[in-house]
């Protein structure tokens, strides 16, 4: 211990503390990426989860659903444009683009939600 | 000695991520679940240890609610309440429990002069809010059904799990069934063998939230905007786990005839859909039913008859008229906060 051989010397209190700040920063940023994903349409029919939609990479186009429901998909938005429900209720909601969106037809039992983390608020009361 | 610092190095590079990893492990995760279940959109958003728990609990809480629904649905002919009001056989396996669902609907409606009935059923099947075919009856039909729409003739035995009424009455838990679904949700939460911090579930609208999510004990509930469509809020509550709210206005059913709009929340003392200047009441209370019973009783009698009977049952409530004027009872004036400027707080 005359000075010339520590355990651990100055230059390595420098490499451990950039080491910890570089891990660190992983899991801060792997953290944010999970937490701000764009929303994801759900599409279920009977309770039964049918289709799952990332609305970020969704190119325009139409679905039509075996119950004869069309749900199109438009500029990462998506909607009911035809149901052989008579109240059009689903129709009426237009476009679900925001992470908690919901729309749906009663009738038909099909219902599209928006999944993801970035929201806020955590439900609606209606 | 170089080695040796390496190794060090190595191994508190290893502990921190061992340390980091173990934090996220801790951490819940969400997923949620929707279905069509009592005319309604149902989800339910859990937080669970895995997904498989997730997924499970959410499956748990549905089938319960679909069980509700085969003994309080007055239109599903399989149902038990259903054969009940039209004179069939029945099922008395949970007999009780709809005995018990009858009657503390008819208590907290007895306050309320007779506007409000769990023998409503005569009256909204006139009007055709039950199926969606609605129509505006003729004033004797209205009479005649209002005549119908009283709560003292109902005799309950509780000896034999029996409810009698008089003919032509109908039995109703429409306006609280959606609270009882929730009810049903936080009661399953504590009886699954999944290990979840929390959940939150909407029956049509009727809210649950309970334990916490992402440890935070916080929950955000979204007011519905009367006059936005149907995915705006223009008000949000910060409300703790274990809580029920519910909201009643008059833009969830309507129909127009002859340039006027009737909705669904009707004066049973009238036969008229209900005026008392509001647009819609959001009530939070200890349990769904309450809050559910409370939210329709609240828009039929307007703020001033409601304060006492909120503060009867530690209730809450915020009050929306149609110049777009809040007020809020004092218990959620801090929980409240409004996001839409066109929206001013009394």
């Amino acid at each position: 211990m005359n000075g010339s051989r520590r355990l651990i010397e100055k230059r390595d209190i420098a490499v451990i503390l950039i080491l910890c700040l570089a891990v660190g920063l992983c899991f801060f940023l792997f953290g944010r990426v999970n937490s701000q994903k764009t929303p994801v349409a759900v599409i279920t029919v009977n309770g039964e989860e049918i289709k799952r939609i990332n609305l970020a990479r969704a190119e325009d186009g139409k679905i039509t659903l075996s119950n004869g429901v069309v749900i199109e998909t438009v500029n990462h938005a998506i909607r009911f444009t035809e149901s052989g429900c008579r109240d059009k209720i689903c129709i009426h909601t237009g476009s679900l683009d925001k992470v908690g969106d919901t729309a749906a037809c009663v009738p038909m039992k099909t219902v599209i939600t928006l999944e993801g983390a970035d929201s806020d608020i955590d439900i609606l009361t209606y | 000695m170089k080695f040796v610092r390496i190794t060090a190095i190595m191994t508190l590079i290893t502990a921190l991520c061992f340390a980091f990893s173990s934090c996220s492990q801790i951490k819940t995760k969400s997923s949620s679940q929707s279905d069509v279940i009592m005319g309604s959109v149902v989800t339910v958003k859990t937080y669970c240890a895995s997904d498989e728990s997730n997924a499970q609990l959410q499956q748990e809480i549905l089938g319960r609610i679909r069980q509700l629904d085969s003994l309080i649905s007055k239109n599903d002919e399989n149902a038990v309440l259903c054969q009940i009001n039209r004179g069939l056989p029945y099922s008395d396996k949970d007999i009780h429990e709809l005995i018990k669902y009858l009657k503390s609907t008819v208590d907290i409606y007895s306050v309320s002069g007779g506007k409000l009935a769990v023998t409503s059923g005569a009256l909204t099947e006139l009007w055709g809010f039950d199926n969606g075919e609605f129509r505006k009856p003729d004033r004797d039909e209205i009479q005649n059904a209002v005549s119908l729409c009283d709560d003292s003739k109902l005799i309950f035995d509780t000896d034999s799990n029996t409810v009698s009424f008089a003919d032509g009455q109908v039995l109703n838990l429409g306006s609280v069934g959606k609270g009882i679904a929730c009810d049903k949700a936080g009661e399953w939460l504590m009886l699954t063998s999944q290990f979840c911090e929390g959940a939150v579930i909407s029956v049509g609208g009727s809210v649950g939230v309970f334990g916490t999510h992402d440890g935070k004990d916080v929950w955000n509930v979204g007011i519905r905007d009367p006059f936005g469509s149907e995915n705006d809020y223009f008000a949000v509550l910060s409300v703790k786990g274990n809580s029920f709210i519910s909201t009643s206005g008059n833009y969830e059913k309507f129909f127009e005839y002859e340039g006027q709009t009737y909705h669904h929340i009707l004066d049973l003392t009238t036969g008229y859909p209900a005026d008392s200047g509001l647009v819609s009441v959001t009530v939070k209370a200890d349990t769904g039913l309450l809050s559910d019973a409370l939210s329709t009783m609240c828009f039929v009698l307007g703020r001033e008859k409601s304060d006492g009977i909120l503060k009867s049952y530690g209730a809450d409530a915020v009050f929306v008229y149609t110049d777009k004027s809040v007020e809020v009872t004092e218990g959620l004036e801090e929980s409240l906060s409004i996001k839409n400027g066109e929206y001013t707080l009394k």
